[in-house]
C-alpha cells in the first residue's frame, strides 16, 4: 500500500512540540513564549548519549586516505570530448499513440455507424410533426412505425431471442421499434420520448439538468426502464404526463446506452474541488507576477532610493496579501471538502479515500506555496524607516564626496599633475572604487592575500555607499573566495587579524 | 566527465511523463512495483509540487468520477495491469489517460485497450523503460528476493521479469545492443544470457544500430553461487551496516526495534538524493561516520542556539527565513544520531568487532588451527549472537570444505553444547555447501589454489592492512579487473553473441588488442550486497564506468532465507535426520 498522505503533517508546525499553529504569526508568538527560555533538553540528552557511544567505536577505525586517481580511464572507450554525452539523455521511448488511435478508430467506426443509424430512426419515430400519429395504440401509429423500420416476419420466430422462452398466449410477441426484431414483453426495454430527445440533441433538451450532475456516470443511471420494475410506474406516468415511450430490444438499448454514457461523460459537471483549485492557480499566477516587482520596490526603498514611493509598496503588499489569503482560505475550504465527501455514496469508501486524499494534497501544495512566498516577503517599511534610509544615504554620499575631495587634494599635493585626468573622469555612470592609501600602506607588510582582502572590503564599503548593489554582491563573492583561500593558508596569525578586521567592517 | 546515472535515467522518464501531461491536476496511478520504482527516485512532496495530487494503485476501486483529473498510469505490462486498465477504460474515473508501460507491450494488449476506450479518453500509450529500482547512481535491483527455485532452475515468470529488467536498464541508458558474457558454470546464467540476447535482437526498432556506435557495452551475468562468502560477512560502511544490522527496504528503515524510540522515528526514509549527510557518508566506514555525525551535531547545536535566541524583530525574521532549513536539519540530525547510536549499541552488545575480525581473518589469512581456536572461543561467549556463529561456521565450511583436518563437525558439536541454534540455521550449514561449495564453485574464492593467487594474497598481506575489518575484497572486483585487462577466460565466461562477432573478437585478441567497453553492466543472479556496491563505487570514482545490479540487495538474513529456499528437497530431509541425531 502506498504511504497514506494523510499522516504527513505539514503547515506551520512548531519544531519542538509539534503543535499546528495554523499561521506564521501564531507560530512566532508560540515559539517565543514557550520554547525560547527552555533549551531543548530532550535533544541534548540524546546527543550526549550518542557522543559517549560513538567515542568508543571511533578508536577502532583508521581513516583510509582517499586516493584520487584515474587508473580505470584507460580501460574504457569513453570519449570525454563527445559533447552529446556530457549530459545524460533521457532513455529510449517507444510510442504506440498512432497505432492505438488507428485501432480505436477501426473498432469504434462500426459502432458509431450503428449508432447513427439508430439515432436517425429514433428521430423520425419521436417526431413532433402534426402528420405523425401520436397514440401508441392506434393502427396509424403502427403503420407509421413500420414505414420507418421494417418489422420482421414474426411467424417463423417461436422463441424469444433474448430469453429463449417459447412464445405463447401469455407470452406474446412484440417488435422492437428500432430494428424490427421480435422480443417478449419481459425482455423489452422502454425508452421515454424525453430521453430519446436528449439523446438526439443533448444541448436543447430539458433533461439536461436532470442528468448533467454526472457524478455517477455508471450503475444507476440507466437510460431505459424495464417492464418488471417500472411498468406500473410508466403507465401511471403515461396517464399523468401522457408521455410516450418506445419499446426497444436489448441490443438497441445497449447501443443507445453507450451513446448516453458518452454524452454524460462529456457533460460531467466540474466537481467543486476543481473550481476551487482554479482559484488557487489564478492567485498563484498573480503572485508570480507581483512578487518580483514587490521585492525590487522594497529593496529600493530600504536603500534610500527615491525611484519608488512607499505607497507603491503598500499597494502591491495589499495585492500580495489578498493573494495569500485567497490561496489560504480556498485551500482550507478544499480541506473541509475532504471530510464531507459530498455526493459520494456512503459505502464507496475507496472513492471517499481518494477524494479526501486529493483535497488534503491540494491543501499541502497550497501551504508549501505560501511558505515559499510568504517567507521571502518583507513588510513594507514605515515612513520613518524610509526617511532614515534616505537621510543615511544622503549623508553617506556627502561623506564620500568629502572623502573624495580630501583624497583629491591629497593626491594633488603628493603626485604630479599627470593624475588629474583620472580624477576628473568621475561621473555618475562610471563609478569606480578607490583605495584608501593609508590602508594600503598598512597592508603592504601583510601577506598579498590579506592585502587583497583589505582592498575588496574597502571596495564593498564604497560600493554600498554608492548604492551599487549588484557590484556589492559580486564583490562579496570575491571576498568569500579570498576568505576561503586565506583559511587554507597555514599562517594562523594572518587569518586571525583578518577576522577581526572583517568583523569591524560588518 | 559525466558518469552514467541510473537514478537520473528513471527520474528523467518520470519528469517527462509529468511534463507531457500538462499543467492540470494530475493523479499518478501505479502498481505495486512501479510505486517502489517511483519512490526510489522521487519524494512524494517533490512530485506534489508538480501538481500531482493523487497517488494510487491501479487496483483501487471506487465509483466517483473525477473527470477533470488527468491520470498518469505508470504500469508494468503485466496481464493483471492490462485487465485492470481495460476495466477502468470501460468506466473511466478520470478525464484523460496517459498510459506508460515500463516495458515491451504486446500488440494484442494495445488492441484490447483500444477496444475498451469507448470514451476516447486515452491520450498517450508509450513504453518508458524504467523497469528497475535505481538505488544509487550505479546500483540497481529488480527486487526479487528469491530467484532460485528448487534445484537452481529458473521459474518462467522470474526469468521473464529478469530479462525485462535488464533490457530496460540498457534502453533507459540508450544502449541498443551489448556484448553479453556469462558465467558458463551456471545454467541459469547461460539461459538468461541467451534470452536477453534474443530479446534484444527481436526489437527491430532499436537494433538499427548507428554505424558510429563503436562503443560497446558489456553485460556480464554472474551467479551469486560463485561467491557465497560476501553476503555472510559483517559490514562496516554506513549504508551496508544499516542494511546488515537494521535493514533497508525501498530506502525505508524500520526502527521500531530500537529501544525507547519516539513515534516519529519508527520508520525513517534514507534517500541519498534528499539527504546530504547520508549521500556524503554512504561509503564512510564506521569510524568516519562517528566523526562526521559529531560534526553534524555540533553544527546543529550552534544553529539551535542561534535559533532559540529571539530577541528582536530581526532575529524573528531570520528565524522565519531559516526555519525550513532548520526543520530539515533537525530531522536529519535526529534521524542519523538515532541510527548511528543504534548501530554502535548493536556493535557493542554483540561484540561485532571481535566477530568481524575473526571473519576477516578466516577469509583472508587463515591459519587453520588459529581459526578453529578463535571460533571455539566465540561459541562459548554468550554475548555473541547465534547468527554470527552461523556466519563463522558457514565461512569455515566453505573455506575448509576439503581440508585434510576439517573440524566442522567438532565445531558443530561444540556449538550444540553451548547454545541451541534454530533448526533453520542447521539446515543452512548443509545448504550453503550445496549452494556455493566446491562442487559448483570455479573461482578461487580464497586465493589458495594457484601459485599466482597465493602470491597475490601474500603481497596483499605484506602491504599491511589498513583496516582489519575490511580486508576482504569481493570476487566481483577481481572479475571486473580481469575483464578489463582482457584476462577473463572465454571458456569460463563465454560471449553469447553471434559467431561473426566472436570471430572478430578472436581476431582482435590475436592481434593483442582488447576491445575497450564503453561501460560494463553487471547482473548477479541471486542478489548483490552493499559491500560490492561500495567496491564498484570506488572503481567508478577512479573513472571506471560500471553499473552493478542483481535480483535483490541482500543482507545476511535475506541471503540465508534465499539459500534455504533453493535447497534441493532431498537435502533438507538429510539435514533433518542430522538434526535429530544430534539432539539424541
Amino acid at each position: 500500500m502506498l504511504p497514506s498522505v494523510g499522516d504527513v503533517r505539514e503547515g506551520f508546525i512548531c519544531p519542538q512540540c509539534h503543535h499546528d499553529m495554523s499561521t506564521m504569526e501564531m507560530l512566532q508568538l508560540h515559539f517565543q513564549d514557550v520554547h525560547m527560555k527552555q533549551s531543548s533538553s530532550a535533544v541534548k540528552g540524546l546527543f550526549s548519549l550518542a557522543k559517549q557511544k560513538i567515542k568508543s567505536v571511533q578508536d577502532n577505525f583508521t581513516t583510509v586516505p582517499n586516493e584520487q586517481s584515474n587508473v580505470y580511464t584507460q580501460f574504457f572507450s569513453f570519449d570525454q570530448n563527445d559533447s552529446s554525452l556530457k549530459q545524460q539523455q533521457i532513455g529510449y521511448i517507444r510510442s504506440y499513440n498512432d497505432k492505438f488511435k488507428k485501432l480505436r478508430k477501426i473498432e469504434h467506426d462500426q459502432i458509431s455507424i450503428e449508432t447513427t443509424r439508430l439515432l436517425l430512426r429514433l428521430e423520425k419515430l419521436i417526431s413532433n410533426d402534426e402528420d405523425v400519429p401520436k397514440n401508441a395504440k392506434t393502427k396509424e401509429r403502427r403503420k407509421y412505425e413500420q414505414e420507418i423500420v421494417e418489422w420482421i416476419d414474426d411467424s417463423k420466430v417461436s422463441l424469444c431471442p433474448s430469453c429463449a422462452k417459447p412464445f405463447s398466449l401469455s407470452r406474446r410477441k412484440h417488435h422492437c421499434r428500432l430494428d424490427g426484431f421480435v422480443i417478449c414483453d419481459q425482455c423489452s426495454q422502454f425508452l421515454l420520448f424525453s430521453k430519446a430527445r436528449y439523446l438526439i440533441d443533448p444541448n436543447s433538451s430539458t433533461l439536461n439538468k436532470m442528468t448533467a450532475n454526472g457524478s455517477s456516470l455508471q450503475g444507476s443511471n440507466s437510460l431505459t426502464a424495464t417492464v418488471t420494475t417500472d411498468d406500473s410506474n410508466l403507465n401511471n406516468k403515461d396517464k399523468v404526463n401522457s408521455e410516450n415511450y418506445l419499446r426497444i430490444c436489448l441490443s438497441c438499448q445497449k447501443v443507445l446506452q453507450r451513446r448516453y454514457d458518452q454524452i454524460c461523460f462529456k457533460n460531467a459537471q466540474r466537481d467543486e474541488v476543481f473550481l476551487y483549485y482554479e482559484k488557487i492557480a489564478e492567485a498563484q499566477k498573480e503572485l508570480a507576477n507581483i512578487h518580483p516587482t514587490y521585492s525590487t520596490i522594497i529593496e529600493s526603498l530600504l536603500s534610500g532610493d527615491t525611484k519608488y514611493q512607499i505607497i507603491d509598496g503598500q499597494r502591491l503588499y495589499r495585492q500580495l496579501t489578498s493573494c495569500y489569503e485567497k490561496i489560504d482560505s480556498t485551500s482550507k475550504h478544499i480541506m473541509k471538502l475532504a471530510d464531507s465527501c459530498s455526493n459520494i455514496d456512503e459505502d464507496d469508501t475507496q472513492s471517499q479515500f481518494r477524494y479526501s486524499a486529493l483535497c488534503r494534497n491540494i491543501r499541502m501544495y497550497a501551504v508549501h506555496l505560501l511558505q515559499n512566498y510568504a517567507i521571502s516577503t518583507r513588510r513594507v517599511p514605515s515612513e520613518d524607516d524610509v526617511q532614515r534610509a534616505r537621510d543615511e544615504r544622503k549623508r553617506l554620499v556627502e561623506e564620500r564626496n568629502e572623502l573624495e575631495r580630501a583624497a583629491k587634494a591629497e593626491l594633488v599635493s603628493k603626485i604630479s599633475s599627470t593624475d588629474s585626468p583620472t580624477t576628473s573622469k568621475k561621473d555618475v555612470s562610471g563609478w569606480r572604487p578607490t583605495i584608501d592609501r593609508n590602508l594600503l600602506v598598512q597592508a603592504q607588510e601583510l601577506n598579498p592575500l590579506v592585502q587583497q582582502v583589505y582592498q575588496v572590503t574597502e571596495y564593498i564599503r564604497q560600493a554600498q555607499i554608492a548604492g551599487r548593489y549588484d557590484e556589492v554582491e559580486s564583490l562579496k563573492l570575491n571576498l568569500k573566495e579570498l576568505e576561503q583561500a586565506l583559511k587554507n593558508m597555514p599562517q594562523q596569525e594572518n587569518a586571525s587579524t583578518f577576522d577581526s578586521y572583517a568583523i569591524e567592517c560588518e | 566527465m559525466t558518469n552514467i546515472n541510473l537514478i537520473e535515467a528513471v527520474r528523467s522518464y518520470i519528469n517527462r511523463m509529468i511534463e507531457d501531461c500538462g499543467p492540470t491536476i494530475k493523479g499518478l496511478v501505479m502498481d505495486k512495483e512501479t510505486a517502489s520504482i517511483v519512490s526510489m527516485v522521487y519524494a512524494q512532496s517533490e512530485i506534489l509540487q508538480k501538481e500531482v495530487f493523487l497517488f494510487e494503485r491501479i487496483d483501487m476501486g471506487g465509483q466517483k468520477s473525477l473527470k477533470h483529473l488527468s491520470a498518469i498510469c505508470f504500469l508494468r505490462p503485466t496481464e493483471e495491469n492490462i485487465q485492470a486498465l481495460v476495466r477502468e477504460l470501460h468506466e473511466p474515473k478520470y478525464g484523460n489517460y496517459f498510459i506508460y508501460f515500463t516495458n515491451f507491450v504486446e500488440m494484442s494488449d494495445i488492441k484490447s485497450l483500444a477496444e475498451a476506450d469507448e470514451f476516447e479518453c486515452v491520450r498517450v500509450v508509450q513504453e518508458y523503460y524504467a523497469d528497475y529500482l535505481a538505488i544509487n547512481p550505479h546500483l540497481y535491483s529488480l527486487n526479487i528476493p528469491n530467484t532460485y527455485q528448487q534445484n537452481y532452475e529458473w521459474n518462467d515468470n522470474l526469468l521473464r521479469r529478469t530479462v525485462q529488467g535488464l533490457v530496460s536498464v540498457l534502453l533507459s541508458l540508450r544502449k541498443k545492443s551489448a556484448t553479453i558474457r556469462y558465467q558458463k558454470s551456471s545454467n541459469m546464467a547461460r539461459i538468461l544470457a541467451d534470452k536477453l540476447s534474443s530479446t534484444l535482437k527481436r526489437q527491430v526498432d532499436f537494433t538499427a544500430s548507428n554505424p558510429n556506435d563503436i562503443n560497446q557495452t558489456i553485460v556480464l551475468i554472474i551467479d551469486r553461487r560463485e561467491d557465497a562468502i560476501t553476503p555472510l560477512l559483517n559490514q562496516w560502511t554506513y549504508q551496508a551496516m544499516v542494511h546488515e544490522l537494521i535493514g533497508i527496504k525501498n530506502n525505508r528503515v524500520n526502527l521500531n526495534q530500537v529501544p525507547s524510540i519516539t513515534k516519529e522515528l519508527e520508520e525513517v526514509v534514507m534517500n541519498a538524493e534528499y539527504d546530504e549527510f547520508y549521500a556524503n557518508n554512504l561509503y564512510s566506514n564506521f569510524g568516519e561516520i562517528a566523526t562526521n555525525i559529531k560534526g553534524l551535531m555540533e553544527h546543529f547545536q550552534e544553529k539551535h542556539k542561534s535559533q532559540s535566541k529571539i530577541e528582536s524583530i530581526g532575529d524573528m525574521k531570520t528565524f522565519i527565513e531559516n526555519y525550513p532549513q532548520f526543520k530539515k536539519l533537525s530531522g536529519t540530525v535526529s534521524k542519523h544520531v538515532t541510527i548511528i547510536s543504534e548501530l554502535s549499541r548493536l556493535v557493542g552488545l554483540y561484540h561485532l568487532l571481535e566477530v568481524s575480525e575473526t571473519e576477516q581473518h578466516l577469509v583472508c589469512q587463515g591459519d587453520h588451527n588459529d581459526v578453529v581456536q578463535k571460533i571455539k572461543r566465540l561459541i562459548k561467549n554468550d554475548k555473541i549472537r547465534d547468527l554470527d556463529i552461523l556466519r563463522l561456521l558457514s565461512l569455515y565450511a566453505l573455506r575448509y570444505e576439503r581440508h585434510a583436518s576439517n573440524e566442522l563437525n567438532t565445531l558443530k558439536y561444540e556449538t550444540q553444547k553451548h547454545r541451541r541454534l534454530p533448526e533453520k540455521y542447521i539446515h543452512f550449514l548443509q545448504a550453503i555447501l550445496e549452494y556455493g561449495g566446491l562442487k559448483f564453485r570455479q573461482a578461487d574464492l580464497f586465493n589458495t589454489q594457484t601459485p599466482m593467487a597465493i602470491t597475490r594474497q601474500f603481497i596483499r598481506g605484506l602491504r599491511g592492512v589498513d583496516n582489519v575489518y575490511a580486508q576482504h575484497v569481493p570476487l566481483i572486483k577481481d572479475l571486473i579487473d580481469q575483464l578489463l585487462r582482457g584476462k577473463l577466460k572465454d571458456p569460463s565466461y563465454p560471449n553469447v553473441n553471434s559467431k561473426d562477432q566472436i570471430n572478430q573478437q578472436n581476431l582482435s585478441q590475436q592481434q593483442g588488442q582488447i576491445i575497450k567497453p564503453s561501460e560494463i553492466i553487471i547482473y548477479v543472479i541471486g542478489g548483490v550486497t552493499y559491500e560490492e556496491s561500495y567496491h564498484i563505487q570506488l572503481m567508478n570514482k577512479q573513472n571506471a564506468r560500471i553499473l552493478l545490479g542483481g535480483s535483490y540487495i541482500h543482507n545476511c538474513q535475506s541471503f540465508i532465507d534465499e539459500v534455504l529456499i533453493a535447497v534441493p528437497s532431498s537435502l533438507s530431509g538429510a539435514s533433518n535426520e542430522l538434526l535429530s541425531s544430534k539432539r539424541r
